[in-house]
């Protein structure tokens, strides 16, 4: 099991600002160093250099200095923002990589760690709302909670952890925690000694039988005012994962999805 | 099954039994007093007979709901015109007890409470406190609006009917018919210290007064925090009797599925809230509005060379250039055309097109000068990957 500390944020550039600001934020409150990649192929700036009568590593820097500047307008302290712009393409994710890259495309980039901010351009609105971290029977859960967990002892709120059940029909007790599965039940209590360990976590795990998981975590996300749902990549499923399911669903909360890990 | 919800409690099975009580407790003081020559007696007795008349009125307003309510928009005013009527009701009676009281401190000694007397009229009190006490409770305990108010009114009676035994067992006591008009005007200041409350709060329902600018400001609050809500277009609060109605309509960028999740969370957050601010009932309503979309168009001014596209440095250097639709902020389609030859050519077409922002990676001072007369922004690029 892998957890996510994260030591960089990825962002790809666009020029209408739809991921940047969401990453620029996220950045500064880690503390951690922002790279963003504007790809653009050597040919171009060749061709452009000839152009402009400048050679390619002049324009090269003209680029990376306006993208720079373009980017340093989102973070509350510029000169303090360690930005780095790169005009390559986007790497593959090495082993060991922790970091976040901050995209919408949640489906073709399963390798990394992928957080879609679902249109907000700050992690935060009005109030610090906590990490929500919904937890399965699988030991993929645990890696949510790890990586959950430590981001909001870095960005400074609480997690709150969520599990949902079926009903168990030999039980009669009306509490949905007594009808979670003995496998649930471990990986609860695992990531509930976590979070306090931690000093996240002020309530025990939420349970319920709810009826359908998709809608579920959306609908709890939104009702406890959760700033953010971290989720494991999870199995493939006939119509498709956990998260990105929600993410399908315009998930309206941001949402990290953990890479997926090698099987 | 739950206490709440047995057959007992049905709106329906509440109303009977009530009507029932009530005509028995019309029909002892009215008795009693008549016998007693009572004019106070007589005259909570009267009371009670605008009470069941109210109360089959009610039934009415309850039965037109379930039958009749097709293509009626307002029904909740129904219930606070049933409560202004009990209130004006109230506000008459007050004014009728308040005479009688009057006149019989103007003319103390005309009347002698024997023991006998006492004993029945106290007997009848005693009898008439249990029935209000009682069916006042149970009225409440049905849940349902109109029955809820005519539950408090009927516990009201209770308060009156208690000073009304008061004032006879003063009279008793001390030979003075003087304090059972005394105590008269104790209770005409009681019944119309509720029913100027009922008033006041029908009132605000019929007029549907807002539920105060601090309570407002924290919906906002509490909306603006929700994710996925860009922006409270409107809100509206106000009372429905004891209950709160919460209206408000939003600015999402989600779809539908993201829409209902939201419309969802704001109710439930919204109950949670009211409930905090003293309203055990409420019910909160979310719209949504479509965003300005923001429709317009960018001009990028590219170079294309074998298939490899860039952005221009100016106009002079591109081959072609590429329309794009901006909508919320994102490019939602685009065009590849030629580029123009000369300049004039070049704005011709920027007027044509309706294009708002113009973008190059260095363009030309004059270029830039010329589009601003038509109203065209230049904005220069900051790498040359062109827009996909």
């Amino acid at each position: 099991m892998s957890a996510c500390f994260p030591e960089c944020v990825r962002v790809i550039f666009d020029e209408y600002d739809t991921h940047v600001p969401y990453a620029a934020d996220l950045a500064e409150r880690l503390n951690i160093p922002l790279t963003v990649y504007a790809p653009i192929r050597p040919e171009m700036v060749d061709l452009a250099g000839e152009l402009l009568h400048r050679t390619p590593s002049e324009l090269d820097d003209e680029m990376i200095r306006s993208v720079k500047d373009e980017v340093q307008k989102h973070f509350r302290e510029p000169e303090r923002a360690g930005t780095e712009v790169s005009l390559a393409e986007l790497p593959r994710r090495q082993e060991n990589d922790a970091g976040i890259l901050v995209s919408c495309e949640t489906d073709g980039n399963h390798t990394w760690n992928v957080l879609s901010p679902a249109g907000e351009r700050r992690i935060f609105r009005t109030n610090k709302g906590p990490v929500l971290i919904p937890l399965g029977d699988g030991m993929s859960s645990l890696s949510a909670a790890h990586s959950g967990i430590e981001l909001a002892r870095r960005i400074g709120t609480k997690v709150l952890l969520w599990h949902t059940t079926w009903k168990n029909p030999l039980e009669h007790d009306p509490n949905p925690r007594k009808h979670v599965c003995p496998a649930a039940e471990k990986i609860i209590r695992e990531a509930e000694s976590l979070g306090r360990a931690a000093g996240v976590l002020d309530e025990d795990c939420r349970v319920e039988c709810a009826a359908t998981v998709v809608e579920s975590i959306i609908r709890v996300a939104l009702r406890s005012g959760a700033s953010l749902v971290v989720m494991a990549g999870g199995k493939r499923k006939k119509f498709g994962a956990y998260p990105d399911r929600v993410r399908s669903r315009n998930c309206p909360v941001p949402l990290l999805i953990l890479a997926r890990e090698p099987s | 099954m739950s206490f709440e919800q047995s057959w007992w409690f049905r709106p329906r099975v509440v109303f009977h039994v009530s009507i029932f009580l009530y005509i028995l407790r019309v029909v002892i003081k009215i008795g009693v007093g008549l016998a007693f020559a009572s004019p106070l007696l007589v005259g909570d007795g009267v009371h009670n007979i605008g009470d069941a008349g109210v109360l089959l009125a009610a039934y009415w307003v309850i039965w037109f709901i379930a039958n009749k309510s097709r293509g009626i928009y307002g029904p909740d005013n129904l219930p606070a015109l049933f409560q202004l009527s009990i209130a004006v009701l109230m506000g008459v009676l007050a004014f009728w007890v308040g005479t009688a009281s009057i006149e019989g401190l103007m003319n103390p000694g005309a009347r002698h409470l024997d023991l006998s007397s006492l004993g029945v009229v106290s007997l009848t009190m005693v009898v008439s406190v249990a029935i209000s006490l009682g069916a006042g409770a149970y009225q409440v305990r049905s849940g349902e609006p109109t029955l809820v108010a005519a539950g408090k009114e009927m516990r009201g009676d209770a308060l009156i009917e208690c000073s009304i035994l008061a004032g006879f067992l003063g009279e008793y006591l001390f030979s003075s018919s003087s304090i059972e008009y005394g105590f008269g005007l104790v209770v005409v200041f009681l019944i119309g210290k509720t029913a100027w409350e009922m008033g006041s709060e029908a009132k605000n329902t019929l007029l549907q007064v807002s539920l105060g600018e601090a309570f407002e400001e924290g919906i906002r609050a509490l909306v603006s925090s929700t994710y996925g809500v860009g922006e409270t277009v409107k809100l509206e609060t106000y009372p429905v009797l004891q209950a709160a109605r919460i209206k408000v309509w939003v600015l999402t960028q989600g779809g539908a599925e993201a829409n209902e999740d939201i419309r969802e969370a704001l109710r439930e957050r919204i109950r949670e809230y009211a409930e905090g601010h003293g309203h055990s009932e409420s019910r909160p309503d979310v719209y949504f509005a479509l965003p300005d979309p923001d429709w317009h168009r960018v001009l990028y001014a590219l170079v294309n060379e074998g298939g490899m596209c860039f952005v221009a440095p100016n106009i002079e250097n591109a081959d072609m250039l590429r329309v794009c639709a901006i909508e919320n902020g994102e490019i939602v389609s685009g065009e590849d055309i030629p580029a123009p030859k000369t300049l004039d050519e070049f704005l011709a077409l920027v007027r044509s097109k309706h294009i708002r922002v113009y973008r190059a990676w260095n363009e030309k001072e004059t270029v830039v000068s010329a589009l601003h007369k038509y109203g065209v922004h230049y904005k220069k690029t900051p790498t040359i990957l062109p827009p996909e």
